[in-house]
């Protein structure tokens, strides 16, 4: 994460994990198996703690709260590794097979927790659609946002992608 | 001075000649190889000009690389702005989303995301996306300025460029990591509803 994927050296992973270069080509034979193993834990983990932290949207701005448990959630080291591969797996097939799988399941919570905080559209084709948006821009506001090195720099967006998903969802 | 002349173009000319052809290459090399594979060795061969002519015109790859994003930019830009004047003086919501998201998969258009990915462990890629991040925003506040006259100067406005701008990105980041393999026709659909609800009625 602290080097991106290009500066990520299998000998620094080794350092870090206390293991030989040797011990660690026999459990995965090359770098990619080794970051495709990794990215799935990483993706496990790191849905589940979104999972839990969006089990408790309240208030009255039930919407807001979703953007800004999402957005806190995409600054965890575990998103920032995953945003890092995201760019890597364009050129390499089995990190994106890894990474759509990843963003089918990170879609699928989505549209469950909406469906969960608003009742109105569980179901509906409207949840799927609140979920691609919501996923979307909050991809797209997480690697500006990490790119620019300011997490939560983008208020005026973060507002304006608020305001949009709760017309979406009509009046709560 | 005989060499004046033969009908040689002269060295502005020259100059400019030699960056676009490093930018073409630059923005190739990014598709291709990603950030971290590229090297100034392999644009100067692509551009046709040796190591030193690069060199001579930027200090860095760096250097180099930032230019070429910001030239990109411009031009993803000025090929939407096209797009809105070909559709004459009744623009939807819809055209709009389609535009933008056009744009961003245009196979160029993945420079750009390599640029932010490479920017957020790169200090001198970071600093000069403030600025390629502003013409970004200043060029989609003009175009939807343009577009939805009744919506100019409103505080609207820049949250609904913020929404089209990230949704765009994001959708963009998934449909190009995985080589196309989805589009995310849904996706786009709502945001041209949640679009549509904001903007005043043409």
């Amino acid at each position: 994460m602290e080097y991106g994927y290009a500066g990520t050296t299998v000998t620094e992973i080794c350092q870090r994990a206390e293991l030989s270069t040797g011990a660690l080509f026999n459990l995965y034979p090359t770098k990619e198996d080794l970051i495709v193993a990794a990215i799935v834990a990483l993706v496990r983990e790191w849905l589940d703690e979104l999972d839990e932290r969006l089990d408790n949207v309240t208030g009255d701005r039930p919407v807001a709260a979703m953007v800004a448990l999402i957005s806190d959630a995409m600054t965890l080291p575990s998103a920032q590794a995953l945003m890092e591969v995201h760019a890597a797996a364009r050129t390499r097939p089995p990190l994106r097979d890894a990474l759509a799988g990843a963003a089918a399941e990170f879609e699928d919570r989505i549209v469950r927790h909406t469906g969960a905080v608003f009742p109105a559209v569980a179901g509906t084709a409207r949840a799927r659609e609140v979920a691609g948006v919501l996923v979307a821009s909050m991809l797209g506001l997480a690697l500006l946002e990490l790119a620019l090195g300011l997490p939560g720099v983008l208020a005026v967006t973060r507002a304006g992608v608020t305001e949009a998903i709760e017309r979406l969802v009509g009046p709560s | 001075m005989p060499s004046r002349d033969t009908p040689r173009k002269p060295r502005r000319d020259q100059r400019e000649d030699s960056r676009r052809r490093l930018f073409a290459a630059t923005i190739g090399c990014l598709v291709d190889q990603g950030y971290g594979s590229t090297t100034t060795s392999a644009i100067a061969r692509g551009a046709g000009l040796s190591n030193g002519a690069l060199f001579h015109l930027y200090a860095s790859k760096e250097d180099l690389i930032i230019a070429a994003v910001v030239d990109l930019v411009r031009r993803v830009i000025a090929s939407v702005n096209q797009g809105l004047e070909e559709a004459g003086p009744t623009r939807t919501a819809r055209q709009l989303v389609e535009l933008s998201s056009a744009a961003m998969r245009s196979p160029e258009a993945q420079a750009l995301l390599e640029f932010y990915a490479a920017a957020r462990t790169n200090h001198r890629l970071q600093q000069a996306l403030v600025g390629v991040e502003r013409e970004i925003t200043d060029g989609m506040v003009a175009y939807m300025a343009h577009a939805f006259p009744e919506l100019a100067g409103t505080p609207e406005l820049r949250g609904l460029v913020g929404l089209l701008g990230t949704a765009t990105l994001g959708t963009a980041l998934v449909e190009l990591a995985m080589g196309n393999v989805v589009t995310l026709i849904e996706t786009r659909s709502a945001l041209v509803t949640a679009l549509e609800t904001a903007l005043p009625a043409t």
